[in-house]
């Protein structure tokens, strides 16, 4: 009997046990949310800055050709060799409709893990690796038009930057 | 000679190390491209359409496609490719002639799902390496002659 009172607390009042579930409750989630920082590749197309989550990332190599397609839409930057494995590398600067920039001199294919067949990302060059917690990605921006906010995930701030975090699936889809 | 034949006995066949079936392809640039039929389905290569029709065709017109034009590409077409398959035939005007190559017939793929969406690739059914060079393999027969 002993035991059964000091483990039933009796006479406590209910606030404080409220108090003491919600402490609790907000201690998992923090701990549910430290589990679910999920490392994303920020790139530069152009000025602006994007992620993708490196899970979805197989690799990330120096363009150094790559042959156009006549006739292919503008989402499509044409393929390339890599290491005998021919991947399409799409432009998203195309799919996001991104303003017109001049190409930089050096490119990178972000070759995506998991497609059905090879793709990739010609993007002008990488940013950073960035952890990120599901509740610091924010809405896309409401002043976008919806052709582009399709593509987002949310939008990230990072140093002094907004940072688009993309929607990968949305954006593969042929 | 304005025109060199080609057909089954290509010349400079180069071989290549992969085992397997193989097919042989005649690599050619147009549209700013790599493209790539088969070395079988060539007739003749010619450096004026007027010296495609041969003696069967005298009396009638080879219909003709400059590639680089079909594709809205600034080149002209510097020679010409007769093609033929079955009783189809045509002229594919193309910006120059590269080689004949034995490819693997599993190193080839189908278009990737992103370039066979837009109606203007479909003359092309699949792509392939050539060395480090990627090439589009070009099917006449769906191009609107």
């Amino acid at each position: 009997m002993a035991n059964e009172d000091r483990e039933r607390p009796v006479g406590e009042p209910p606030e404080q046990i409220l108090k003491a579930i919600e402490q609790q409750r907000g201690a998992g989630e923090q701990r549910i949310a430290e589990q679910e920082r999920v490392q994303y590749l920020g790139f530069y197309l152009g000025q602006e800055v994007y992620a993708l989550p490196l899970r979805q990332l197989r690799e990330v190599e120096r363009v150094t050709r790559i042959r156009s397609v006549p006739g292919a839409p503008a989402s499509v930057a044409g393929l390339v060799n890599l290491r005998g494995e021919i991947i399409c590398a799409l432009n998203p600067k195309a799919i996001l409709s991104c303003p017109e920039t001049a190409p930089a001199e050096t490119s990178f294919l972000v070759v995506l893990r998991g497609s059905e067949e090879p793709l990739g990302l010609v993007v002008d060059s990488i940013a950073d690796i960035y952890e990120l917690s599901p509740d610091q990605i924010e809405s896309p921006l409401a002043t976008w038009p919806s052709e582009r906010a399709q593509f987002f995930v949310g939008t990230v701030r990072v140093q002094d930057a907004l940072m688009g975090v993309l929607d990968l699936e949305r954006m593969i889809a042929p | 000679m304005s025109a060199l034949g080609l057909g089954e006995n290509a010349p400079a066949h180069r071989p290549r190390p992969e085992s397997g079936r193989a097919i042989s392809l005649l690599l050619f640039e147009a549209a700013g491209c790599l493209m790539a039929l088969p070395s079988a389905e060539v007739v003749q290569i010619a450096v004026s359409a007027r010296d495609l029709a041969g003696p069967a065709e005298a009396s009638g017109s080879l219909p003709l496609i400059d590639l680089n034009a079909h594709f809205a590409a600034p080149a002209d077409a510097a020679l010409w490719i007769e093609w033929r398959r079955g009783d189809r035939a045509g002229g594919l005007g193309v910006v120059c002639v590269l080689d004949v190559v034995s490819a693997a017939l599993r190193a080839l793929r189908p278009m990737p799902a992103w370039l066979c969406a837009a109606r203007s690739t479909g003359p092309f059914w699949g792509v392939g390496l050539d060395q480090e060079e990627v090439f589009l393999l070009l099917d006449p027969a769906r191009l609107p002659w």
